[in-house]
Parts: C-alpha cells; structure tokens; sequence
C-alpha cells in the first residue's frame, strides 16, 4: 500500500496523537493492526465495487438488449408504415388520374353547359318573341273573324232586305200584268198583298240602313 | 477517502451504462415521397354553371298559365257579335257568364294560339250570371281551383277586354259582399282590377295562378269589378242547375 494513500487517508492517526481517549471510544490497537484493518475496508470497497460494475453491467447489458429489440420493432413497424406509405402513393397517383379525367370531364361538361344556356336564353327569347307574335296573330284572327260574323249576320239580314225585294218585285211585275191585260179585277186583289210586300222591303232597309248605315 | 471512493464508483457506473447501452438502429434518412400528380384545378366554368338559376320554363310561368287557360267567347246573335271570356274545367269543357252565351245563333271559342273552336252545346246557369259550354275540340289547359282569397289579397283578372289581346291585369280584393243587389244569391268577390267589357266570364286567378272567380260585371257606383267565388258558383249549380241557352232578344 502507498505511504501516500495512507497517510490521505488515515486521519484517524490523529486519534493515535491524543494523548487521553474519551470513554466508549475505541482504543486504538496500534499501527500494525490499522493497516489490517484498511487493508480489509480496501478489500470490501473493491469486492463492492466489482459487484455494483457486474450489476451495472448486467443492467447495461438488460438495457441494450432491450433497446435493441425495441429498435428491430421500430425498423420492422417503420419498413411496414413505408410499405403503406408505397401502396398509398400508388393508390393517390391512381385516384389523382381518375379526378383528373373527371375533372377534365366535368369542366367539358361545364363548357357545354353554358353554351347550351346562352342557347336556351336565345331559344327563349326567340319563343317569347315568337309566341308574342302569335299571341298578336291569334288577336287579329279573332278580330277578323268577329269581322266575318259581323258580315255573316249583315250579309243574312241583307238577304232578307233582298228577299223583301224581290217579292216586292215579283208581285209589281204580277201585277203590272194584270194592267197590260187589263184584268182589273186581279190586279185590284194582289194590290195590297203587293203593297205588303214593298211596305215590308222598304221598313227591312229601313232597318238595315239604321242598324249598318 | 470515502467520499472519492463513491464519486469514482458514480462515474464509472455512469461511464459503464452508457458505454454499454447498444444505440437502436436509425430510421432511414429519406422520407416517404408522395408522388401522386397534382390534381387539375376546376374550371371557372363549373361553379358558375352550379350557380346558374334555372330559368322556370315558361310553360309553367303565371302568365303562360293564365293565358294558355283562358279563352274568348264569340257570339252571334241577332244582334250582332259579342265578345267575352271564358276559363277550361275541362278538356272541352269551359265555364263563363250567361249574358255571354245569351241569345246566341252562333258561339266560338278561341284560343290563345289562335285556334278557333266550335261550341257543340252551351247552356247558362238558372240562379247567376253563369254558363257552360262544351267545344269540339281541345282546350290548352284545365283550370285548378283556389280558396277564395281574403280581402287585400292579389288577385289577376285574365281576359279579352273589348275583344282585344288576351290581357292580365292585377288587382286586389276590397271585400265581399251579399250579391242579393246584383241577382246573385250568395256571396260576390269586389276587387280593384280594372275590367271592361269583353272580360266578362274571365277567371280571376291568386297568386298561385288558381282560379278564384268569375268575372260578371263592374259596381258603377265604386268602379269596382265583381265575381262570382268559386264557392257562390258551386253553390249556384247546386241548388239551381242549367237551363238552355235563351234565345235572341229574349233578355
């Protein structure tokens, strides 16, 4: 053992200077048998020593095994997410085509449909516009036909008027007849029926000139 | 000596754990790449065409509604032509005054798109200014019915005023009154429309475009027009039914 280490170490010697050791302390035996004694306390400190470095070891050891079986598990469950990671690409690269065809669709689509609706806003202006001539069209086809009805009924009253006339016309010239022949006697029976027949002519015109002027 | 002896023993455990713990392996350095392509944006074109009102065909519009149901009755008579209107209850079936049948040698019926009907048999009803008439041929569109609506509710008279283009005219309802003054036994609709001769037997439509009632004349002391409810017409017909149509100069 080292003189040096030893004398570091042993301030216990300063027990040995004193000259009067207080009662219930140890009495020290002398120099031989403290080098024993700090040989012994060595020997544990080493003894201990080496079985805290074996746990130590033992637990670094435990340690790095575990981490190491930790870390493999990370690797394995990494590789797998990576494997996901792979397929998942590969299904977005798939889905983003297909969007992409659809949305190229959709936007076709889209353009179609507006030109369609500035052609429907055209067609339905051009079908208000026609149905407005229609609807005038109808209007003056009703006018007109009030028109003809109108007629049709003058035209039938003028027929009447014309009737009245003619039989007006028929008895004068009947009994006109009469007179040439001088068959007074005839001529003198058809006279009022004749007078009738004109009276009605002439107040049948009258009524028509009232009624159409 | 002791104290040094367990500051060694701290260090060299701490050394010795260290030393000895295995380091775990290293995920790999580069990150998973995405390499799905980028995605095309929408055109401008498809959410403005999502936008887009849809126009109301106008098939179904109020004013195609009113015009393609009402018609213009035509009558000849012995005193000439007259002219009123008239509403679809059914396919050849429409429904308009009785002073606008009355006395007539001749009816027609003309549509909106100017087609000219014949009228095969007409009469007018015994209690009321109503009238029936059945066409040969089809009309445009059946009228639906609506509730009378209140007073101060829109209404639309449709109808050939004058004889004139088919018109739509707004108005709204005043009040009704007891049509005991005007021969009608029931209940009359007044409202402010302005309505002349020729939209006699036009309908007057809500705002859902339902016939309401039927046009009969104007209250010269207000200048209010007057209509038959729905509900006066269908009490009419019940209690007093049809008679023929009276002929000419006879009302």
């Amino acid at each position: 053992m080292d003189p040096d280490t030893l004398r570091v170490v042993g301030h216990v010697g300063r027990d040995a200077d004193r000259a009067v050791v207080p009662l219930g302390e140890r009495h020290d035996p002398g120099p031989g048998s403290a080098r024993t004694r700090r040989g012994a306390l060595l020997l544990a400190s080493l003894v201990v020593l080496v079985l805290l470095l074996a746990s130590a070891l033992a637990g670094s050891t435990y340690l790095a095994v575990t981490n190491k079986s930790r870390a493999d598990r990370w690797q394995e469950r990494s590789e797998l997410l990576e494997a996901h990671v792979d397929e998942l690409n590969e299904l977005l690269a798939e889905r983003s085509s297909a969007l992409n065809a659809r949305t190229k669709e959709l936007n076709r689509l889209a353009a179609v449909v507006r030109r369609q609706q500035r052609a429907l806003k055209r067609s339905e202006a051009d079908v208000s516009s026609l149905e407005r001539r229609q609807r005038e069209l109808a209007a003056e086809k009703a006018a007109v036909e009030d028109e003809r009805a109108a007629l049709a009924v003058q035209h039938g009253e003028l027929v009447e008027v014309a009737e009245a006339f003619v039989a007006c016309k028929d008895g004068l010239v009947e009994l006109l007849g009469y007179v040439i022949d001088e068959r007074f006697y005839e001529a003198g029976a058809l006279l009022p029926e004749v007078a009738a027949d004109c009276e009605h002519a002439e107040d049948s015109l009258a009524r028509y000139s009232a009624t159409y002027g | 000596m002791r104290r040094a002896l367990v500051a060694g023993l701290v260090v060299l455990l701490a050394a010795t754990g260290s030393g000895c713990a295995l380091e775990a392996s290293e995920p790999p350095d580069e990150e998973p790449r995405v390499v799905a392509p980028p995605v095309e944006p929408v055109s401008p074109a498809v959410p403005e065409a999502v936008r887009v009102r849809v126009p109301v065909p106008r098939a179904a519009s109020f004013a195609r509604r009113a015009q393609e149901l009402t018609v213009r009755v035509r009558n000849v008579s012995c005193l000439g032509v007259g002219v009123g209107s008239g509403f679809a209850v059914a396919r050849d079936l429409l429904i308009t005054n009785r002073h606008v049948l009355a006395g007539a040698s001749v009816l027609e019926v003309s549509t909106w798109d100017g087609r000219t009907l014949d009228v095969e048999a007409a009469e007018v009803g015994v209690l009321g200014d109503i009238g029936v008439a059945l066409v040969d041929g089809r009309l445009p569109r059946v009228g639906a019915y609506g509730a009378p609506p209140p007073p101060g509710a829109p209404v639309t008279v449709a109808g050939y005023p004058l004889g004139g283009r088919l018109d739509l005219r707004p108005g709204t309802v005043i009040d009704y009154v007891d049509g005991a003054r005007f021969d009608i036994p029931g209940r009359v609709m007044r409202f402010s429309a302005r309505v002349e001769p020729g939209n006699s037997g036009g309908p007057v439509l809500n705002r859902r475009g339902r016939i309401v009632a039927v046009v009969f004349a104007i209250e010269l002391a207000t200048s209010y027009a007057l209509a038959i409810p729905m509900d006066t017409l269908h009490a009419l017909v019940r209690r007093g039914g049809f008679e023929p149509v009276p002929p000419c100069g006879s009302e």
